[in-house]
């Protein structure tokens, strides 16, 4: 199964279906637009702001998925070894993080006219905060290891028990703001959100999925080239790439 | 830009805009350091292959 | 030797090298002891307001000592090639994370006593209203921290770690020990007890979701 979902990823991440992907993110995140900001009605009690809605949420699922993807990355790097297993941990990982940051962003600039603060402890906007720490911390480990090899152990490890602390940390801080204080703060109510709304938010939620796709498969080719450089300063003979070599090698082992 | 105006379209733009700036920013970070790291791989290649062997 | 034999051999030879160097003593206690005095600086001198914080600087001062211990368990193993050593010996690795866990741990114990005897004398906390959930606490929170400090302070000894990127890994990871020791001791001493109980049950959670999985990870951190 693994391998059929190796495959799969190969034809997407293939310059073809990168550029194919980056199209149809485009005209996904301009119809998202067009739903959000024309075709969806202002809000009755917060206005246009509540416009917020249709890129917060998105940002919000974005942050969640790609530590998710992170979390199942690093699992299968520490299983198999295979360095595709870590550059898709790391490409996630740095595409998370600017996505919880927005996210973040987001909400506070719509907590401003809804609740008349740029800032509240709310459960949800504090856990996410803790998860951006935790995964800047991941990335700052990504940076101290000189071995390639090393490199990608100890962020699996980082990336497993990182994902592994985000209910915990969900609890003690909704228990922090009160276990007797009722409900967390919604910004809008489930129930009360028109149907309309909802379409606009689905067509957000698929744009910003399809540019996760995106920025994942440009960011994992970047890991390649990478790699490929530093295979090419580090080939031992000359006139040949390190990949051809190690084929030699494998092969001559029988 | 940010108006408080009942409307209040300010927050909402400067939300978009926001968001706009931060995808299309890291977009063109992203292929910049992809365009970096093929040149860097193809010179230190062809290096390699136009230098004499000891 | 059993893992329990072998966690406990190394748990020794740390705290050996503790005794013999006296590092917690010697440097982490007084920084603790300066940064509660700083605490008090910035907050005082209205009596109030530090009686009300000082479970949470009691924890912070905890929190930073912790990371400290933890950074000091694997400086000397960089040293003469002693991490090469402990690999190369016939031991699982899981007695490796457990052993400077327990050694962690033990030190920050010890650690804990003087800082809440000094967070008690500064800023009034009154520790005989429920001493036995206060107790609870604070072990309960030195097993979690002592877990992700033995798991990670491995880290710190990489040939281009920074001073920083302990600290910014363990206190964003180590969120629900802060949040759940300040609680439970604001309740601990404040006469409510009682109401205690499911912060230590979120204690003891934590505990036991860092000890079971750092003893299944660590040995991916180490290997060579």
């Amino acid at each position: 199964m693994v391998s059929s979902l190796e495959r799969v990823a190969g034809r997407i991440t293939a310059p073809r279906g990168e550029r194919i992907l980056g199209w149809a993110t485009l005209v996904a995140m301009a119809a998202s637009a067009v739903m959000s900001l024309v075709v969806s009605p202002p809000d009755a009690q917060q206005g246009n702001a509540a416009r917020l809605l249709y890129i917060h949420v998105p940002s919000a699922w974005l942050a969640y998925l790609s530590f998710a993807v992170v979390f199942v990355a690093s699992i299968a790097y520490l299983a198999t070894r295979r360095t595709r297993w870590d550059r898709l941990a790391a490409a996630s990982a740095e595409v998370g993080v600017l996505f919880t940051a927005l996210a973040i962003a987001l909400g506070s600039l719509w907590g401003k006219p809804v609740w008349g603060t740029w800032w509240t402890w709310d459960p949800r906007i504090t856990t996410t905060t803790i998860l951006l720490l935790i995964y800047v911390g991941y990335l700052a480990v990504r940076r101290l290891s000189d071995s390639p090899a090393r490199r990608a152990r100890w962020a699996a490890v980082v990336g497993v028990v990182g994902f592994l602390d985000v209910p915990v940390s969900y609890l003690s801080v909704t228990w922090w703001r009160g276990l007797h204080q009722g409900t967390t703060i919604r910004l809008l109510g489930e129930s009360t959100i028109a149907p309309i709304m909802q379409v606009a938010l689905m067509t957000g939620v698929f744009a910003f999925t399809l540019l996760f796709l995106y920025l994942v498969t440009v960011r994992l080719r970047l890991g390649r080239l990478e790699d490929r450089a530093v295979a090419e300063a580090l080939s031992p003979r000359l006139g040949q790439s390190a990949e051809a070599l190690l084929e030699q090698e494998a092969s001559a082992r029988g | 830009m940010v108006s408080v105006v009942p409307s209040l379209w300010g927050y909402a733009i400067a939300g978009y805009v926001m968001t706009a700036g931060a995808i299309g920013l890291y977009v063109v970070a992203l292929h910049a350091r992809a365009r970096r790291a093929r040149d860097r791989a193809a010179a230190i290649a062809g290096r390699r292959r136009t230098s004499t062997p000891p | 030797m059993t893992l329990v034999g072998q966690s406990v051999a190394i748990a020794a030879k740390d705290l050996r090298i503790e005794v013999r160097g006296r590092y917690a003593l010697g440097s982490v206690l007084p920084f603790a002891g300066t940064l509660l005095v700083a605490f008090g600086l910035s907050l005082g001198p209205g009596r109030t307001l530090l009686a009300e914080t000082a479970p949470g600087l009691l924890w912070l001062a905890v929190l930073f000592a912790s990371v400290l211990s933890s950074r000091r368990a694997y400086e000397h193993e960089g040293e003469d090639g002693a991490l090469e050593g402990l690999l190369l010996a016939p031991i699982d690795k899981a007695a490796v994370f457990i052993g400077k866990g327990i050694a962690i741990a033990v030190q920050l114990l010890a650690l804990e006593l003087a800082i809440v005897l000094l967070v008690s004398g500064l800023f009034d906390l009154s520790l005989a209203v429920a001493p036995l959930t206060l107790v609870a606490a604070l072990f309960l929170g030195t097993i979690g921290l002592a877990a992700v400090g033995s798991l990670f302070g491995v880290l710190a000894e990489a040939p281009r770690a920074r001073e920083a990127v302990l600290p910014l890994l363990v206190l964003p990871l180590a969120t629900p020990v802060l949040i759940a020791g300040v609680r439970a001791t604001a309740l601990a001493t404040a006469g409510r007890a009682g109401e205690a109980g499911s912060w230590l049950g979120l204690l003891l959670a934590f505990d036991l979701v860092f000890v079971s999985v750092g003893t299944l990870v660590f040995g991916f951190l180490l290997e060579e």
